[in-house]
């Protein structure tokens, strides 16, 4: 199968064809990071943070591929990889200060609320991500889960997300995260 | 337009710039309203954080091989797709002895018909003895002769020769009615006698060509008598009995008296041929 043949299963939402790129670019990419002070698992991490980013452009429709997948690939890893130097470079420089504080707050807010989302069916997680993070269309979505149109699909989006967030009130009051 | 759906749309990236700016203004004025508009837009990042955790555990089950594997198999292959390329290179410039082969046995194949067809130009059977030469045609009769002959050695038989039959004594009417006995009619000195108890046999041999041998009743000719049909004759004459075979148009002597095979001689004496043949 081609890179082109792949890039098109992937902006129809093929999570198989996913995994077919990330496979076949792996070494390359480890590589990448490896070959610039980091480790296997930072090297790991990197990459597979690139291909979600990959994925979520190509399937949202926001990407015009202009060079090789490999390249375009290459050059989302090596950008994550010098952002997370900076960060390591800045975090061993700087002391803790209120921001610091606040972006970690912030980051366990938005643990739990993932773990809120893990409590939902699995129509509501599919809308729901689908949506937001795929940035695909109601039209999409519809098809994609099977609804019978886009009405259907913005209702049951509309649902849900009360449903997340009668759940996330919940778990807010037990963490007293909203006093 | 409540503000959970100006929050929802403010996310979403649907308000005008102006519908932006009133509602980050109520936020600020209103702390529930802060309150609520930083738990949706939480909500959002969790969801997208659950997906992007959801997508990045697909890929960490993904079953990577290592990298020696990797570069093992990239050079297997290489050396593969090398191998595939000089076989084929060697068997598309080189002749190719399978194809040799089979084309040894399509031609076995194809042989048969072909085979038969030169067998019955260069064979003379029956059907083509027509187009055989007449020295090739005498060869073959020949052959077939020795063969029948060789089998009639091995089992002796009555031998198909055409013995004329003849009568002890015989008027001369007689004699004119039936040519191959009668005698002349100026010749009283010669009387035609019949031997019934003659056996008269063919051999074939290597030494003995155009012979013949008369042992009492017997009488044993060498050659390839076969072939054309031949005559006996007795003749009783005044002071002996004369045997003469007829073969080919031509009268050869057989001298009785002695055992021993000797060569058929023809008869040369003209008046005797005359003789021999008003007779006959």
């Amino acid at each position: 199968m081609t890179d082109q043949e792949i890039f098109a299963r992937i902006c129809k939402g093929d999570e198989q064809a996913l995994e077919l790129i990330y496979q076949k670019y792996y070494h390359m990419m480890v590589r990448l990071v490896v070959n610039n002070s980091g480790t296997e698992q930072e090297a790991k991490d990197v990459y597979q943070e690139a291909v979600v980013v990959f994925w979520q452009k190509a399937v949202s429709g926001n990407l015009v591929l202009t060079s090789k997948m490999s390249t375009y690939l290459y050059s989302i890893c090596l950008n994550l990889w010098r952002k997370e130097l900076e960060r390591k470079s800045r975090h061993s420089s700087e002391k803790k200060d209120g921001k610091e504080f606040q972006q970690q707050e912030k980051e366990e807010k938005i643990r739990i609320i993932r773990e809120c989302v893990g409590q939902l069916s699995e129509t509501c997680r599919k809308v729901l991500t689908y949506y937001y993070f795929d940035g695909m269309s109601m039209k999409e979505i519809a098809e994609k889960v099977g609804f019978a149109n886009t009405n259907t699909a913005k209702t049951k989006k509309y649902k849900c997300k009360q449903k997340l967030d009668e759940i996330i009130r919940s778990v807010y009051s037990e963490h007293d995260f909203l006093d | 337009m409540d503000h959970f759906d100006k929050i929802e749309a403010y996310y979403e990236g649907t308000l005008s710039e102006a519908e932006k700016l009133e509602l980050l203004n109520q936020i600020e004025a209103d702390p529930k309203l802060k309150s609520e508009f930083e738990i949706q837009g939480e909500m959002i990042e969790g969801i997208k954080a659950y997906r992007k955790a959801e997508l990045m555990a697909k890929l960490d089950a993904v079953q990577i091989t290592p990298a020696t594997q990797h570069l093992f198999a990239k050079l297997f292959g290489g050396a593969v797709l090398a191998t595939a390329l000089g076989v084929g290179a060697y068997f598309y410039f080189q002749p190719n002895e399978d194809s040799s082969k089979k084309d040894a046995e399509q031609t076995e194949i194809a042989t048969p018909p072909q085979a038969i067809k030169a067998i019955d130009n260069a064979t003379p059977s029956t059907n083509t003895e027509i187009n055989v030469s007449p020295q090739e045609a005498e060869k073959s009769i020949r052959r077939e002769v020795e063969n029948s002959n060789s089998e009639k050695t091995k089992q002796p038989a009555e031998p198909t020769i055409k013995v004329p039959e003849v009568v002890d004594h015989f008027e001369d009417s007689q004699l004119v009615e039936e040519e191959s006995v009668s005698a002349p009619k100026n010749s009283s000195s010669f009387e035609v006698n019949s031997r019934k108890d003659m056996d008269v046999s063919v051999k074939i041999s290597k030494k003995y060509n155009f012979h013949y041998q008369l042992i009492e009743n017997k009488l044993v000719l060498y050659g390839a008598f076969e072939d054309e049909p031949f005559e006996i004759l007795e003749l009783n004459m005044s002071e002996n009995i004369r045997l003469y075979l007829y073969y080919k148009n031509d009268f050869y002597a057989i001298e009785s008296g002695s055992e021993e095979i000797k060569p058929l001689i023809r008869v040369k004496d003209q008046e005797l041929l005359k003789r021999l043949s008003s007779l006959r």
